[in-house]
């Protein structure tokens, strides 16, 4: 299984910086500074998706077919 | 409806869980209604029930503000749909209660917990699960992202009912996170939250979210009794960091569940690593997403915290949101194929009673954990997976602070959750108690 991999490292200011060139939003250094600490606890937070290794035919969205699936099987046990 | 504005009036000067009171008004048509009913005219279970809506909801005539000062004058022309619904069947809406800014948080400043001044009453459905607690109101509504209606139900000692994803309508309801947001029921009694349950759930064309399936006669199937049933108990993770005093409440509450004729089935819960990974990144962009234009133009009218919580989802990566989707379909298959083992899943709600307002942090032995980490980690699994989930009160700390259990079922399937609550709450007198405000 190949393997999916978008890892991702500690930021940096400089990082958000040039991020931020393709966002609509301008934020200030000081805001840049506050957030650079505040993503890094996050991104420790996501780091098990930067390790995942899934089935290529996984679509995004199964939960919800499946969800209402569970559904439909409730309703046929009810009745 | 006298005695309800009586006990704001006396109350809520200190709780601070309404933003809005709907004195006159709801005075006006409870006596319509009183002349309605001498008519022989019944509206429904509600007929002259005042209800109190998170001001989340949007409320035709009525300000809804969001908790925020980007709000504070919007007046909507319309109800939303769970709104609409409860009117239909009589209700009166009695007033707005305090919400976490934009629903982005689960403290509710500056409501406090009615146990405890000194206490947060959690959230973000703060002002609903600490006005049921106050019997200032008898009957509220709340929404849950991450456990907003959970959490304060847990810390304020009432009934919390998160529904099945798409059982309750959204539309006129503002979103944080399309993908996790859940409408429902804070109530002093589960039999309250079953009926109201009844009324807000169904398909609404303007929701495509909102699910087509009948929906059950939840305040007779409560009293079915739960013999035979199957209790799911999580021999990890529920238990880690968490409080002695609420892993032994709640652990004697199974042991009643035992006694009541439920068979225990003890299991390891899956994937807690990836949930919590899934779930903070869709919560973070989608929110994000939703608030953009306001961080363009008036981010300083945000409370910092919420500001930081939307300027940070802006910067994770679209191919991390999409790795949460996909994960998410696996995360919710492994859950779901649990419940071929049990009905039920029973839980902690929180792993700590209401903290301290301005707290930031908690601990557990070596462990300090952030306030945010901590009121999301035992309820989020249930937002991603869409699985319906119910708090209620299941005992009390030695500082006198509620305990909350939480209580999950198969999709779909809340009638099972509620007597399973019915019937503890039946055998219990947690529900009896009320706190003196003072």
């Amino acid at each position: 299984m190949p393997s999916e991999v978008c890892k991702l490292q500690r930021i940096t200011v400089d990082d958000l910086r040039k991020a931020m060139r393709l966002l609509t939003v301008s934020l200030s250094e000081e805001r840049l500074q506050i957030l650079t600490s505040f993503l890094n606890q996050t991104l420790e937070t996501l780091q098990p998706l930067s390790k995942l290794h899934l089935p290529k035919e996984l679509e995004p969205t199964t939960y919800l077919a499946r969800l209402r699936e569970i559904g439909r099987m409730k309703q046929s046990e009810d009745n | 409806m006298r005695l309800l504005l009586d006990q704001i009036d006396h109350t809520d000067n200190k709780l601070k869980a309404y933003i809005t009171v709907c004195g006159e008004s709801a005075l006006k048509l409870a006596e319509a209604a009183e002349l309605q009913l001498k008519a022989g005219q019944d509206l429904g279970p509600l007929h002259g029930i005042p209800v109190s809506i998170k001001d989340l909801y949007e409320t035709a005539g009525i300000r809804t503000t969001c908790g925020s000062k980007l709000m504070q004058d919007y007046v909507p022309r319309t109800d939303c749909t769970v709104v609409r619904r409860l009117k239909l069947n009589g209700a009166i809406v009695l007033g707005k209660l305090n919400t976490h800014e934009f629903a982005l948080g689960g403290i509710t400043p500056p409501t406090r917990n009615p146990w405890n001044l000194r206490h947060i009453p959690g959230g973000s459905s703060g002002g609903s699960a600490a006005a049921i607690a106050a019997c200032s109101a008898i009957a509220s509504t709340g929404s849950d992202t991450g456990g907003s209606i959970r959490i304060p139900a847990s810390f304020c000692g009432v009934v919390g009912l998160k529904p099945t994803y798409g059982r309750v309508s959204r539309t006129g309801i503002f979103p944080e996170s399309w993908s996790l947001d859940h409408a429902g029921p804070i109530t002093k009694r589960v039999q309250d939250a079953a009926l109201l349950l009844r009324i807000m759930a169904g398909r609404d064309e303007l929701d495509p979210t909102s699910s087509g399936l009948p929906v059950p006669d939840y305040l007779e199937e409560v009293k079915l009794g739960i013999s035979g049933l199957r209790v799911g108990v999580p021999t990890n993770y529920f238990y880690e960091h968490c409080d002695k005093e609420v892993a032994e409440a709640v652990r004697s509450a199974i042991d009643l569940l035992k006694d009541l004729g439920c068979r225990m089935v003890e299991f390891e819960f899956p994937c807690i690593p990836e949930i919590m990974a899934a779930y903070t990144t869709l919560d973070s962009c989608e929110a994000s997403a939703y608030h953009e234009r306001s961080i363009e133009q008036r981010a300083g009218d945000f409370q910092p915290d919420v500001r930081l919580l939307l300027e940070q989802g802006m910067f994770i990566p679209a191919t991390y949101y999409i790795q949460a989707l996909r994960i998410r379909a696996v995360i919710f298959t492994q859950i779901t194929n649990l419940f071929d083992r049990f009905d039920v899943i029973v839980t902690p709600s929180e792993p700590m009673v209401a903290p301290e307002v301005g707290q930031q942090t908690v601990r557990f032995g070596d462990l300090e954990e952030s306030l945010d980490s901590a009121l999301v980690r035992y309820l989020a699994p249930f937002n991603l997976t869409g699985l319906p989930a119910l708090s209620i009160p299941c005992g009390f700390s030695g500082s006198g602070l509620p305990i909350g259990m939480q209580i999950i079922g198969r999709g779909y399937d809340e009638s099972t959750v509620l007597r399973v609550g019915y019937a503890y709450e039946q055998a219990t007198d947690w529900h009896m108690r009320f706190p003196v405000i003072d």
